[in-house]
């Protein structure tokens, strides 16, 4: 119900969120009485036994809640199990159990040893092997080795060499990647979160690799991306995940001639830094609080402890800089696939139509057949068309889950400021 | 029974009977909406929390709480305040929920209220720390795995500090359903 009411708080006119919240207040009030109505006749018969006989009148229920306990726990079963019969209430029969041992906190020690199982098991079935291929040779682009030349491929898909950015937790470097098939005769580079060796090759790295400050990651994209332009002589097309979208606001903040052709955006990080620490006063207790978290995840996850601590401190110090300067910077062409599931952390406001929506998690955009094939369309210059159904639903997703987000006092602003009449995805724009 | 009032039956407590419950929680609800719609529109969502069941209402208390920069002494002083109201608000609501025809449980019901609140704010700041990371770090993993942490740590907290015994029951299943568990008629 919160849920719905946030979502109508926010798809209709500020003043509406008024009788919504009272409407929705209206269900808090039938909780609070449903709830406490249950309690109260428990309490009020384990008294009216405890105190008297079973056939006295009506227990005066309230005296349970100044009392610790009833007077034992012994005594307290007893009374529980002679209360039915007695009751003259029919919903005194549902009477909470009240255990000998303390089943509140034991069940809320359950579900934190849960939670944390869970996580971990995510983790070790999800997540990525820490040093996956870390020693894999290095694989300059679709079925080539050692360094690129113009020449060298037939420009089937675009007729610029393509350079992909993977992101959190990702490894470099492979042949066998789904982008390259994507797009046959095309020169497809991986980035590599170490840089590149003196041949101008990406090094091979590991999954830690990508915990790196904003700045440094949008240098090593820009070096690559010249190296990339200087040997084809083209513009370079980008094609970034996740992380690897904030490496390009980066890039396009600190570099903003950089030689960049058309861009897809897979997994989009969108309006970072929202929040953040400046580390005083108050803000402290929330940055170490997050350290701690991020150390405790960390620790359960194959990143090791320091999880993603270097890049959350960066975005938190100029992730919304970045963000906001390389909108300033955006390029002619771009197109962000969003997964329907990151729909619970976009901004409550209409999608510009640069974007399209699919059927999919967080970060598994670079080996999805539908984002790969939309990739190839986009990056061949033809039209792409997401599912509108799919626009609507992330739309109202987005809205619902305002709900359990830290409160904003204003939609950010990109993306919702700027103009949601771009041009449709797959049409160039006038620069 | 001579010298005392007399009480509703049970079967006439009706939850439209309970015109103070309803009267505070929506009332509450609206004053804070009405509130954000002026400072802070984009956060009006967040309103209908306010009168919520304790661990719900408690996780919006605490995302305020941290969402601005303060000095320690405003914080301290801001997290004594939350503590208090939110402690006295759940016991106006419990008092006010409570069936008619039960004596209401007394005021001094705050003292254990204000502890319970404590605790459920200890319980659930490390979420509310994930919530301002994904604030930050804006991406779905985290905020999918928040939210059943969330329902899930909210589930055995939910009549926490209803009764003195709350710590040695687990909600009853009556709560969410009150004809569920009613014996059929004879």
């Amino acid at each position: 119900m919160l849920t719905a009411a946030a979502a109508l708080s926010t798809a209709l006119p500020p003043p509406d969120a008024v009788p919504i919240a009272g409407l929705a207040g209206l269900v808090n009030a039938r909780a609070w009485y449903g709830l406490t109505a249950a309690i109260a006749r428990g309490v009020g018969q384990t008294h009216a036994e405890l105190d008297r006989p079973a056939s006295a009148q009506t227990a005066p229920a309230g005296a349970g809640l100044a009392q610790t306990a009833p007077a034992g726990p012994g005594l307290a079963l007893s009374a529980l199990a002679q209360a039915g019969p007695a009751a003259e209430d029919p919903a005194a029969l549902a009477l909470p159990d009240v255990h000998r041992v303390p089943a509140g906190p034991m069940a809320l020690a359950a579900v934190i040893a849960l939670v944390i199982a869970l996580t971990r098991l995510v983790f070790f079935f999800g997540g990525p092997a820490a040093t996956a291929n870390s020693q894999a040779p290095v694989a300059w682009a679709a079925g080539t080795q050692g360094p690129a030349h113009a020449g060298d491929t037939a420009a089937d898909a675009g007729d610029h060499p393509v350079l992909e950015i993977a992101g959190f937790g990702s490894w470099c470097c492979g042949q066998d990647r789904a982008l390259a098939k994507a797009l046959p005769g095309t020169l497809v580079q991986q980035f590599s979160y170490l840089g590149t060796n003196r041949r101008g090759q990406p090094r091979p790295y590991g999954a830690k690799a990508s915990n790196i400050p904003l700045p440094e990651l949008g240098d090593r994209i820009a070096a690559q991306l010249w190296r990339l332009h200087v040997e084809t002589g083209k513009p370079v097309d980008i094609v970034a995940e996740s992380e690897g979208t904030l490496g390009l606001d980066a890039m396009l903040a600190q570099h903003p001639d950089a030689p960049v052709g058309s861009v897809v955006l897979l997994s989009p990080i969108v309006a970072p830094g929202q929040y953040g620490y400046k580390g005083t006063g108050s803000s402290l207790l929330t940055r170490d609080e997050l350290e701690a978290l991020i150390w405790f995840v960390g620790g359960l996850s194959p990143f090791g402890s320091s999880g993603a601590q270097t890049l959350i401190s960066s975005v938190n110090s100029v992730g919304a800089r970045f963000a906001s300067a390389a909108a300033e910077h955006a390029p002619v062409r771009m197109l962000e696939v969003i997964p329907l599931a990151d729909a619970v952390t976009l901004p409550a406001c209409p999608l510009p139509r640069s974007v399209v929506v699919i059927p999919a998690f967080h970060g598994e955009l670079l080996d999805d057949p539908v984002a790969l094939r939309i990739v190839h369309r986009f990056l061949t210059d033809r039209s792409v068309t997401g599912v509108p159904s799919l626009r609507t639903t992330a739309e109202i997703v987005a809205a619902a889950a305002t709900a359990w987000r830290m409160p904003e006092s204003a939609a950010p602003s990109p993306p919702c400021k700027s103009a949601p009449a771009g041009p449709a995805p797959g049409h160039r724009r006038a620069r | 029974m001579d010298g005392e009032p007399q009480r509703p039956s049970a079967r006439s407590d009706r939850f439209l009977a309970h015109r103070g419950l309803i009267a505070l929680c929506c009332g509450t609800a609206m004053a804070e909406a009405f509130l954000l719609i002026v400072v802070a529109p984009a956060a009006r969502a967040l309103a209908p929390q306010v009168s919520a069941l304790p661990p719900l209402a408690i996780f919006h208390d605490l995302r305020w709480l941290y969402s601005t920069e303060r000095s320690w002494l405003w914080f301290a002083l801001l997290l004594a305040g939350l503590l208090v109201a939110r402690a006295a608000l759940n016991t106006a609501l419990v008092r006010l929920a409570w069936p008619a025809h039960l004596t209401p449980p007394p005021l001094a019901a705050m003292r254990g209220a204000i502890v319970v609140t404590t605790l459920a704010c200890l319980l659930i700041s490390p979420l509310v720390s994930l919530t301002f990371g994904v604030a930050i770090l804006p991406f779905s993993w985290p905020f999918l795995a928040l939210l059943p942490a969330m329902l899930l740590i909210a589930l055995p907290l939910s009549h926490a500090g209803l009764a003195g015994t709350w710590w040695r029951t687990l909600p009853p299943a009556s709560a969410a359903c009150s004809r569920c568990s009613r014996p059929p008629p004879r």
